[in-house]
């Protein structure tokens, strides 16, 4: 009988192994995207849908009468609300999340992930969102929003996703009159996952 | 509970009062449902940049969809119907048939309102696929704020008994 051939197993990467080249994208960091309008202005129905989903009765977003003598004098939109008004429509979110297309490629962070996954951190978690609301969002408003490069791990962190590094996202929008209304941040761990996950998604 | 196909009988050809509809015409939901009906979208958005403001016709029953939440009281006819055939174990729903007629062209920032006449219900249980169920046919007609009809819609819907699953 022969030797029965066995597929060689690959070994899980090996954290020794240095593969992150932090002077390759050193320049991102501290970088800002241009400003991206929403496809939407801020909307009564969508904030109606919002509250009905999240089942959230506040009538400082719905009753206009209740509104209007409270402090804010007038409708609001949920501040928590502040990133739907620029999601991706159904095609650029596609891109994003399956075809690895993103919309505006040209921007720091986008560009910034690219070079990483190249580097074989393409597995990505979130891992810490925070947002500081700092004006009322009102029905009629057009919320634009670019983001900022805040800061990227120097060295390696072990983890139980495996070995990663935290990206830092600093999101900035503001409204029509260039009054800035959220600051948002957003940490994801980019990793090398054992396995590569984004091809078994493919297709 | 069974069904009290008598006390179901009485609110056939019953007519709701004028139900607004919960949202005003709004562009973000044209965009929206251009977005998932995969519709390329060159009429709508165009005419409304051009501030001809017409909505998609067929979304008329987009505008008067009930809300999921805070659950209401079953007021009107057509409520009171399938609230009886859904506690009677009729809890699944499929729409059957639709047929829809466009009189008048729906504007942007309109409130709609509609009204709904229980046009009939199976004389029996009909044994379906699906389940045994009944049919009710449903009648609708759509105003826009000047109280002119939009639209009228026929709606034939089968309420049914979801068969159980074999566990």
């Amino acid at each position: 009988m022969g030797k029965v051939k066995r597929a060689k197993i690959q070994p899980f990467s090996s954290p020794a192994e240095v593969a992150f080249d932090y002077s390759r994208i050193e320049r991102f960091v501290g970088a800002s995207s241009e400003w991206h309008d929403g496809h939407d202005e801020v909307s009564e129905s969508d904030i109606r849908h919002w509250c009905e989903v999240m089942q959230d009765a506040n009538p400082l977003y719905t009753d206009e009468k209740y509104a209007k003598k409270s402090r804010y004098k007038g409708l609001i939109a949920p501040p928590v609300m502040v990133q739907t008004w620029s999601l991706d429509p159904r095609k650029e979110a596609l891109g994003r999340f399956v075809h690895n297309d993103p919309p505006f490629k040209e921007d720091p962070h986008n560009q910034l992930f690219g070079i990483i996954d190249a580097m074989g951190y393409h597995g990505v978690v979130a891992t810490a969102q925070s947002q500081e609301y700092l004006r009322p969002v009102r029905p009629g408003d057009m919320i634009r929003g670019r983001i900022t490069v805040g800061h990227v791990s120097k060295y390696d962190h072990y983890t139980r996703m495996g070995v990663g590094r935290y990206v830092d996202l600093i999101y900035t929008f503001a409204n029509q009159r260039g009054e800035e209304v959220c600051v948002a941040t957003f940490r994801v761990l980019k990793y090398r996952p054992p396995l590569d996950t984004r091809r078994s998604y493919k297709g | 509970m069974g069904f009290n196909r008598s006390e179901a009988a009485k609110l056939v050809g019953k007519q709701s009062g004028a139900i607004k509809a919960l949202d005003k015409v709004s562009k973000s939901d044209i965009r929206h449902w251009c977005e998932v009906l995969g519709d390329p979208d060159p009429e709508y958005s165009e005419k409304i940049k051009q501030g001809k403001k017409t909505a998609p016709p067929t979304m008329t029953m987009v505008w008067a969809m009930p809300a999921l939440w805070p659950p209401g009281e079953a007021a009107e006819p057509h409520e009171k119907l399938l609230r009886l055939l859904d506690e009677a174990g009729y809890s699944g729903s499929a729409g059957i048939a639709l047929e829809q007629e466009f009189l008048r062209p729906v504007r942007l920032g309109d409130r709609l309102s509609y009204k709904v006449k229980v046009a009939g219900l199976s004389k029996g249980e009909q044994a379906t696929r699906m389940g045994r169920g009944y049919v009710v046919d449903l009648h609708y007609t759509f105003f826009d704020g000047k109280r002119q009809a939009v639209s009228t819609q026929k709606y034939k819907v089968l309420k049914f008994q979801k068969m159980e699953l074999p566990s």
